[in-house]
Order: C-alpha cells, then sequence, then structure tokens
C-alpha cells in the first residue's frame, strides 16, 4: 500500500466523521442544501490534495470547515443569482433538499431551526450552529471562527440566551419535545 | 428549561447534516470516486487544490499529475514523492524555488518599504521645523565687512588717538570680531540645514538601492537578477548622481 492510499484511507476517515457537520453547519447558516454538499466535498477533495500538510495540524476538521465557510463565500452570490435565472418564481430556500432525501416533517422542523438562527447576528449564529447544532468543542470552533476560546464561550452563552424565546416558541408548536 | 450552559436538544437534533448510515455510505462512495478521478485528471485536481490556498499562512502545497503533492513550509521545502520522473522533479523544484523565492523577496521588500516609509516621514517632520532663514545668512559677512572697515579706521586713527580712544577703538574691533566668528559658527546650522535638505532624497536613493539588491547567491539566479537589476539598480544610480549633483 503506497503512501497515496494511506493518504485517502487517512482522509476517508475524517470524512465520515465530519463530512455531515460541515454539510449541517452550511444548511443551518443558511446555504442551499445542493451547494453545500458541493462545497463541502470540494473543501475535503482540496484537503486531500494538501494532505502531508493537513494532517499534521491539530485539528484537521477545523481547516475542512475553513476552506468551506470561505468557499461558501465565494459561490453563494453566483449560486443564488443562477438559482433566480433559471426559476424567478422559486427562490432557493436555505436547507431545501433538492434529493427530497428529508421526510417532509423533519425538513419542517430544519426551516424552523434555520428561521430561528436567522434571528441572530451572524457571528452569533455562526458560534451557536458549530457549539451547539454540530457539537463541535470551543477549541475546534475558536479556530474555524479565528477567535479566541473566552469569545466562543461569550458568544456561546448570549446566542442561547437571545435564542431562548425561539427555542420556546418552536417547543411550543412540537408538544412531543422536551427540554434537556 | 433551557439553561446557557448546555447544549439545548432542538438544536442538536439537526447536527450532521440530517444524514442517515446509508446516505453517508453514499457520499463516502461519491468522495472516493472523486478521489480517483482527481488522479486522472490533473487539469481538475488542481483547481481543487487551489480552493485550499491560503486556507492558513503555515505553508503552500502544490499537486502535480499523478496526485503527488509537495509541501513548502516557509523557507524548508518537504517533498511527498510517489513516482515522478527526473524531469518532472527538476520542474517541481524549480517552481518550488521560485515560490519561496517570490515569498521572500516580497516580505523583505514590504518590511523596508514600511521602514523607508517611517523614515521619509520621520525627514520631512525635521525638514517642516522652523529654522533661521533669510537675511540671517548675510549677517557674517556683514561683520566680517565691518570688522574689516573697523581694523582700517583703526589703523589710521590709533597713531594720533589718546590712550583712551586708542583702548575703546581696540575693544570695539575686538568684540566686532568675537561677534563675527560666533555668527560664522551659527552659519554652521545653515549648512546643516541645506544637507537635511537634501537628505531625504539621499537616504531613500540608499535605502532604494539596498532594497533592490538580493544576497548574491541566496535565493537568486543569474537569470533573476539580469531581470530585477536593470530596471532597478539604475534609477538607483540615476537618483543618487542627482542628489550628488544637487549636493556639489
Amino acid at each position: 500500500m503506497s503512501i497515496e492510499d494511506d493518504f485517502d484511507d487517512e482522509v476517508t476517515d475524517v470524512f465520515r466523521k465530519t463530512y455531515g457537520k460541515v454539510v449541517g453547519y452550511l444548511v443551518n447558516t443558511g446555504t442551499d442544501r445542493g451547494l453545500a454538499e458541493e462545497i463541502a466535498n470540494d473543501a475535503f477533495w482540496a484537503a486531500r490534495q494538501h494532505w502531508a500538510h493537513v494532517r499534521t495540524l491539530d485539528k484537521p476538521e477545523a481547516y475542512i470547515f475553513k476552506i468551506a465557510i470561505r468557499e461558501r463565500g465565494k459561490r453563494q452570490k453566483a449560486h443564488e443569482a443562477r438559482a433566480e435565472h433559471l426559476d424567478p418564481d422559486m427562490p432557493d430556500q436555505p436547507g431545501r433538499d433538492p434529493g427530497g432525501g428529508d421526510p417532509a416533517g423533519r425538513l419542517a422542523d430544519r426551516d424552523a431551526l434555520i428561521q430561528a438562527l436567522q434571528q441572530l447576528p451572524l457571528r452569533l449564529r455562526a458560534v451557536i450552529a458549530l457549539r451547539d447544532v454540530e457539537d463541535l468543542s470551543v477549541e475546534t470552533t475558536a479556530e474555524i471562527l479565528g477567535i479566541s476560546p473566552g469569545t466562543v464561550k461569550s458568544q456561546t452563552s448570549e446566542g442561547r440566551q437571545r435564542l431562548r424565546p425561539y427555542l420556546a416558541e418552536f417547543r411550543r408548536r412540537q408538544p412531543g419535545r422536551s427540554d434537556r | 428549561m433551557i439553561t446557557n450552559e448546555e447544549r439545548t436538544s432542538d438544536l442538536a437534533a439537526f447536527g450532521g447534516g440530517g444524514l442517515n448510515d446509508d446516505e453517508m455510505e453514499q457520499r463516502v462512495s461519491r468522495f472516493r470516486d472523486g478521489l480517483r478521478r482527481l488522479r486522472e485528471d490533473p487539469a481538475e485536481a488542481a483547481r481543487v487544490a487551489a480552493i485550499a490556498a491560503d486556507a492558513d499562512d503555515t505553508g503552500a502545497t502544490m499537486t502535480l499529475p499523478g496526485a503527488t503533492t509537495v509541501h513548502v513550509t516557509g523557507s524548508g521545502i518537504t517533498l511527498n514523492l510517489a513516482k515522478e520522473s527526473d524531469t518532472t522533479l527538476a520542474a517541481l523544484q524549480e517552481q518550488m524555488y521560485e515560490r519561496a523565492r517570490k515569498e521572500d523577496w516580497q516580505k523583505a521588500n514590504d518590511r523596508l518599504e514600511q521602514e523607508r516609509m517611517r523614515l521619509a516621514a520621520l525627514l520631512q517632520d525635521a525638514e517642516d521645523r522652523p529654522r533661521p532663514r533669510g537675511i540671517w545668512r548675510l549677517v557674517p559677512s556683514f561683520a566680517a565687512v565691518l570688522v574689516a572697515i573697523l581694523a582700517g579706521a583703526s589703523l589710521v586713527a590709533l597713531p594720533h588717538a589718546t590712550t583712551l580712544a586708542a583702548t575703546i577703538a581696540t575693544i570695539t574691533l575686538a568684540a566686532t570680531a568675537a561677534v563675527t566668528a560666533l555668527t560664522a559658527q551659527f552659519m554652521t546650522w545653515t549648512s546643516v540645514r541645506e544637507l537635511n535638505r537634501f537628505a531625504p532624497d539621499r537616504a531613500l536613493a540608499l535605502l532604494h538601492g539596498t532594497s533592490l539588491n538580493p544576497a548574491p547567491g541566496k535565493h537568486t539566479t543569474p537569470q533573476h537578477r539580469e531581470r530585477i537589476e536593470p530596471a532597478h539598480r539604475g534609477a538607483d544610480i540615476t537618483d543618487q548622481d542627482a542628489v550628488q549633483d544637487r549636493l556639489s
């Protein structure tokens, strides 16, 4: 087995653990699901091309997140313009699954979650999406967003505080759910 | 009740991109297919590799056909090679050296440019300070003429003057000569001022010459020096000559 095959296996392991988080983060912060998966794939392929370097980092997943977030910034506007051009009567909805894989109820829940997150300022939305939705550590979140762990903690606390009324409304509409 | 210290179950339910195991396996399979495709398509591999450029500042990486990865950190170069011909390797090394050279070159020039701007600001500030100007420059000449007149008059008058008058004339002459000498000393200031007037140009010319003269043999090739030096060093020489002309 060559070093290239070893690298492929290592990247695939990280892919299994992190791909869903990257896609989830992008979708929950307002990116169309199809675009989010496209960006996440490119981010992992790009990381593979640089794997000799990336594998030496403390948090390879943070590196991949950073690639994906930056790439989202580049592609989002072009993607929205293209979608509007193709079907001007149906604007691209964040989180919409083009393949229809999500059950309708789950999709509605996710849309509600996204709407709740949209009420937060961008910095708080990013922190909450990484910390509370994708369950990343304070350190990894800080690495991805390029801020200090202390800032992550304070912004997480502030974001939870601000989300509280929206989540209460969210739970009120779904009586089967319970608070932790 | 939600507390600020714990992750909410509502939010956690939407983590992981909402993919079940089967969906995840599909993505993994597609990812592996993509890896194989990248090995066979150098153009696509280069496009994808470029996506990660500048993701952090710790190094730079290049990928050649065959999915060979080359990583550069700072001035050190690490090569991870699977199979490359000598020709490809030589071309690769040349590209990596070129990149490292450009980065070092750019950083050094940036630092010198900052220093040049700082120095220019300091010199400009010094230049703007008020100093003696105008008629002040004529004082030594006027005093010298006065001393000469007084000395001549004294020589003519002293043989016929009383002791008291001779003493007064001598003291006056000595005082005038002393004042003349002092004002001549002050004129050194005006000389410094003249130098300062040209100093910024000279300092900038010297700095410019330093910044654009690479250390011989370090990250440079004869071709590189040929490319850089005629354009910039020629300009330095011209600037320095102009400064010399102004100073002389």
